[in-house]
């Protein structure tokens, strides 16, 4: 079943001499639950698509429709909305409130939509991610792999159809980077996530179902390996 | 566990401590600024009231020989809170030195005019009377009160003495209240219901009837006579006031929410509305405003009764220049102007704020900005300051922005220390404008209105020929004329001002008539 679909994506930054074209004429689909991992050399326009796909960075031409709807048709506060209930973002540099302690960070999304935390599934999440003896520390006081871990229980809170992950494990060590796959994947299998994944780690890759290569801001590949 | 994404501005408030304690600093320096300087004028206010309601009396304006259908007509007036009805008859001689005045009072009247009880009651018919203390004691000094008095030519039954009046004394007229028949030639006094728009109902009141007198030093004091120069002097000091306490509260916010830019992106990134940062950003506005502004109130009472501490001191408790007065309408006027600069301040940086790109928070493109440099030749700098000096200009220039809110709160500062500085002159000022004339020591004059009684060459010798006397100087008194001119040579400016000239018709002729006044003075006066 299709979840998201890339319609003739085109990014442009700059003008005149500046001029840089991040993105040309990308097209494609992908499948609810799908693992998709987005390869290419630094500055080939990964970070950059994976941010049009999550509403952060309005495309110049073309279409994002996701569950049927074209998201850039939508208003700032509808695209929050999107990015809110629609999506969960990991990033490579973990980016918590620094005042807010790990159950506080994790809670934010639900605060921000006003809605009712399932403290159950509060719970469960924090477990899965091995976060319990660590609620109430605040981010300077956790490990860069903690601290991942506890992103990535934000980007689940609002069970969220579409994970987008930035280089999750850059700034990781090795096996940091492989606990922190491994929960990402479990997750997305859990909770009947899409899992879409900027790297350029080809042994993350190779977890994939599929790899979108990327060259110059062009698809120069798209294989499902399994 | 946190109940709102909103809470995130206490703990932000609470981490950073000293950000917060600056800001408040402000936003108490200013209400309380504002707030001291506002009770202080209230409370002068005060005083001037009660000085003139002692002095004149608390009516507002006052018909003079009113008919019975003007008295009629005031008194249903609803601007009218009560009137009273009064006649002062002529001054009598008692003898060369000391005369009377019988005052024909009723009760109403009595609450309106300035006479205080010391001892005893009011008179209550015509063979009563009421008389000031000193007066009493230059008839008779052993008369008590229910004692039967001579006054003039008549006996009275002493029931009440007065407090001294300054006015009374110098003219060497007592006030011998009583109670008898008015008659028509009375006066009306009036005071009015307390009101903003007391000025329009006075100037309705006023042609009701004939020949009206305003108390205009109460009316001055009360405020509904205050001249338009004020007000605008009021409203320029609050300006200057909010604007300077702007600035630095400004500053402070513009400060916290930079400082937290990547954060806002993130908050805008996991789905925060523009709206929802804004609501930060102001939450913390009322936080500061929910503490500081109590805390500037208090300090603004406090530094007034600290001012009153400091003037009976000064005054060695003698006199008041201030009645600590704690007023509402100010209290809650620097309330407003300190809410209103604290989310005035706040509404910019708040935009600022939820315009912040969520990618700031995800890409390190986004953080460092590529700036367009220019090569700057400061050679002068080097040579003046050295490397350091270098360094700190170039940083100058490249963040011109930043510095411009810096140069212009430090020069509000100093726009403000001169601006406080030029009032307490002016305040000090006031009590000083007499000149040299407040340090004569004493003064005789013949102030009884007796043409023959003067102060004669002798008896000027005599004080001059005193050990103890430096100095004297003598003052022939006013001699009050018109002046003719030609019509032509009529000052334009002065012909503005109402009452300058009066036309008048002299030997056929259209002529200019002036009001002057001639004071007479010896050689040393002019010294």
């Amino acid at each position: 079943m299709e979840i998201l679909k890339v319609e003739g994506i085109k990014k442009i930054y700059g003008e005149g001499e500046n001029r840089v074209e991040a993105l040309k004429n990308i097209n494609f689909t992908i499948n609810k639950g799908e693992f998709v991992a987005i390869v290419g050399a630094s500055g080939s326009g990964k970070s950059t698509l994976l941010h049009v796909l999550g509403g952060l960075d309005r495309p110049s031409e073309g279409r994002v429709i996701v569950d049927g709807e074209d998201i850039y048709k939508y208003k700032e506060d509808k695209l929050a909305i999107y990015r809110r209930r629609k999506v969960g973002f990991v990033f490579q540099f973990f980016n918590l409130i620094p005042v807010l302690d790990v159950e506080e960070n994790i809670l934010l999304p639900a605060m921000l939509d006003n809605s009712d935390v399932d403290k159950k599934y509060l719970d469960e999440i924090i477990n899965l991610l091995g976060l319990n003896d660590r609620r109430h520390h605040l981010p300077s006081e956790l490990s860069g792999g903690q601290q991942q871990r506890v992103s990535i229980a934000r980007a689940l809170l609002n069970k969220p159809s579409i994970i987008l992950a930035d280089e999750p494990t850059g700034n990781l060590d090795s096996k940091n980077s492989r606990e922190v796959m491994e929960l990402l994947k479990l997750s997305s299998i859990k909770y009947n996530q899409t899992l879409i994944l900027v790297t350029h780690d080809i042994n993350i890759a190779s977890s994939a179902d599929r790899i979108i290569n990327l060259k110059d801001g062009e698809i120069v590949s798209d294989k499902y390996l399994r | 566990m946190i109940k709102s994404y909103k809470e995130i501005t206490n703990k932000y408030l609470i981490k950073n401590k000293n950000r917060t304690i600056l800001t408040l600093v402000s936003v108490i320096l200013s209400v309380a600024l504002i707030s001291s300087v506002g009770l202080f004028f209230k409370s002068m206010q005060a005083v001037e009231i009660e000085n003139v309601k002692n002095s004149i009396g608390s009516w507002h304006i006052r018909f003079i020989n009113p008919d019975d259908i003007t008295i009629t007509k005031v008194k249903s007036n609803p601007a009218v809170k009560r009137i009273g009805l009064y006649k002062e008859e002529q001054l009598k001689p008692i003898d060369k030195n000391l005369s009377f005045r019988r005052i024909l009072v009723t009760k109403d009247s009595l609450e309106l005019l300035p006479y205080k009880l010391k001892e005893g009651r009011y008179p209550t018919n015509n063979k009563e009377v009421a008389v000031e203390e000193w007066f009493k004691d230059r008839i008779n000094e052993n008369c008590r009160i229910n004692e039967k008095i001579k006054i003039g030519n008549e006996e009275y039954k002493l029931v009440g003495t007065l407090e001294n009046e300054l006015g009374t004394q110098l003219n060497f007229a007592g006030d011998v209240i009583t109670v008898d028949e008015i008659g028509s030639e009375r006066i009306l006094l009036v005071e009015m219901k307390n009101s903003k728009n007391m000025k329009y109902y006075l100037e309705q009141l006023k042609n009701v009837g004939k020949n009206v007198e305003e108390n205009k030093r109460l009316l001055r004091a009360l405020g509904a006579k205050l001249p338009p120069g004020y007000a605008v002097a009021l409203g320029i000091i609050i300006a200057i006031v909010v604007i300077s306490s702007m600035a630095v509260i400004y500053n402070s916010f513009q400060i916290s929410v930079v400082n937290r830019v990547k954060e806002f992106g993130l908050l805008r990134a996991i789905g925060a509305t523009p709206k929802q940062i804004r609501k930060i950003v102001f939450r913390e506005a009322t936080i500061i405003s929910l503490i500081g502004i109590p805390i500037g109130l208090l300090c603004g009472i406090i530094a007034l009764y600290g001012i009153d501490f400091v003037f009976k001191i000064i005054s060695e408790n003698k006199f008041n220049i201030i009645a600590p007065t704690i007023s509402r309408d100010i209290i809650s006027l620097s309330t407003v102007v300190g809410l209103l600069s604290v989310y005035g301040s706040a509404y910019l940086p708040s935009r600022y704020a939820s315009k912040v790109s969520p990618l700031i928070a995800i890409s390190s493109r986004f953080v460092i900005k590529k700036e367009k440099i220019k090569r700057r030749k400061s050679f002068l700098m080097y040579k003046l300051f050295g490397f350091e000096g270098l360094m700190a200009y170039k940083n100058i220039k490249r963040n011109k922005k930043r510095y411009r809110v810096t140069v212009f709160s430090i020069s509000l500062s100093i726009m403000l220390f001169i601006l406080f500085n030029f009032l307490v002159e002016m305040f000090l000022g006031m009590y000083n404008d007499m000149g040299e004339y407040k340090n004569l020591h004493f003064i005789v004059k013949n102030k009884s209105g007796n043409e023959k009684l003067v102060v004669d060459e002798n008896i000027v010798n005599q004080i001059k020929s005193l050990p103890y006397i430096r100095d004297s100087y003598i003052s022939y008194g006013k001699y009050f004329f018109n002046v003719l001119i030609d019509k032509t040579k009529e000052n334009d400016d002065l012909k503005k001002r109402n009452n300058i000239y009066k036309e008048v018709d002299f030997n056929g002729e259209k002529k200019s008539s002036i009001e002057t006044v001639l004071e007479i003075y010896d050689d040393n006066c002019f010294e």
